[in-house]
């Protein structure tokens, strides 16, 4: 009997830690995926930290564009919803170019406001999808890259000279290491006189001439500055994941601060009516698929 | 009979978990295993690989999701 009852208790232990042991590894840091712990590595340079702030404002940017130009082509007025994201997420691009790339939170604040816009791109999203058919999503998914925007054009060269500047520092170190004086060949890269491809070219046939004790030296520096930078940006993001949520309370409380300042519209009531519901946790929209309507796409065939 | 069931029933949970476990170690190493770290003679062609590692396409973009 005795040795039922303690068969029967160690059976009960283990499958207590049955969960324990099939369960995934938790995410350390709090809705950081891993796409974005890879493009902060860069910010630790001034001109990489540029390079995702001006990515991100593209971004959303981009977005909001395509949502403006989502709803010129729904042949309804009820539309309010979509047009209170689109006011929040402009409220967010403001908030990004004021970000100075030179502050110590810079990298924080890039995660925090690349959340926001995650969130709010996938508000839209599925805020779209209870409001019309299938049909309508496949004929606006085919339009919406008929639209193009000369702004973001503009935006898209401000990041290719930035990246062009981030990349000319990256090849002052590789450089560096080769001990390589002339270093003509970075400024025109930089200047955007010649490719990227050349620079690489150039620097590949360095290499082929330094001995193997200076390759291993080489190599050696390479890798301690990449470990360097996955330090620094392993502790931005232990950093960051602390106080998220209470972070992210703050940004809603400026952002309802912001949008009394655009006055007592529709939409504007109904961004505020969003931001309060956000700051209270509760989740008011509702998705009454059974109840979908159908809305003509403009121009269509 | 029943005690044989009983103690069956916990040797193929005890084995259940073993494999489990072992298999969510030798994953785990897998992921961090990176052989370029652990070359002792560096080649050209691993420094024009680590060239690689910190330059950034020009077309490079930071991605928030689809509206659609």
């Amino acid at each position: 009997m005795r040795k039922m009852l303690s068969a029967i208790l160690v059976l009960m232990l283990m499958g207590s830690m049955i969960p324990l042991v099939l369960a995934e590894e938790t995410e350390e840091y709090f809705e950081i995926n891993k796409e974005t712990q890879n493009e902060i590595e860069i910010m630790s340079d001034n001109y990489g930290a540029q390079v995702r702030l001006l990515q991100l404002e593209k971004a959303i940017k981009k977005n909001i564009d395509q949502g403006e130009y989502i709803l010129s082509l729904l042949n309804t007025t009820d539309t309010y919803m979509l047009e209170a994201i689109l006011a929040e997420m402009k409220l967010l691009v403001d908030e990004v170019q004021s970000v100075d790339p030179d502050d110590s939170d810079a990298v924080q604040t890039f995660v925090d406001l690349k959340s926001d816009a995650h969130n709010l791109t996938k508000d839209f999203r599925e805020t779209l999808h209870s409001l019309v058919n299938t049909a309508t999503i496949n004929e606006l998914r085919l339009k919406k890259n008929e639209y193009k925007d000369k702004e973001l054009d503009i935006l898209s060269r401000r990041i290719r000279t930035c990246i062009r500047a981030y990349n000319g520092n990256q090849f002052h170190k590789l450089y560096g290491y080769l001990s390589i004086k002339d270093k003509s060949l970075i400024i025109e890269y930089s200047n955007g006189n010649c490719s990227i491809e050349s620079v690489k070219q150039n620097f590949s046939e360095m290499v082929y001439t330094i001995s193997s004790a200076q390759r291993n030296q080489v190599y050696s520096k390479m890798k301690e500055s990449k470990i360097q930078m996955k330090v620094q940006s392993q502790q931005c993001l232990t950093a960051t994941s602390a106080d998220f949520q209470v972070r992210k309370q703050d940004r809603i409380h400026i952002r309802l601060n912001n949008s009394l300042e655009k006055g007592d519209g529709l939409v504007n009531q109904l961004m505020q009516q969003n931001l309060n519901d956000k700051l209270d946790n509760n989740i008011t929209k509702t998705k009454d698929l059974s109840n979908v309507k159908v809305y003509e796409v403009k121009g269509g065939n | 009979m029943k005690k044989k069931t009983i103690l069956s029933l916990i040797f193929v949970l005890i084995v259940i978990l073993s494999i489990t476990l072992t298999y969510n170690i030798y994953k785990e190493k897998l992921e961090k295993q990176d052989d370029s770290y652990y070359s002792d003679d560096a080649t050209a062609d691993d420094i024009i690989v680590g060239m690689n590692w910190n330059l950034l396409d020009e077309d490079d973009e930071v991605e928030i999701g689809e509206m659609i």
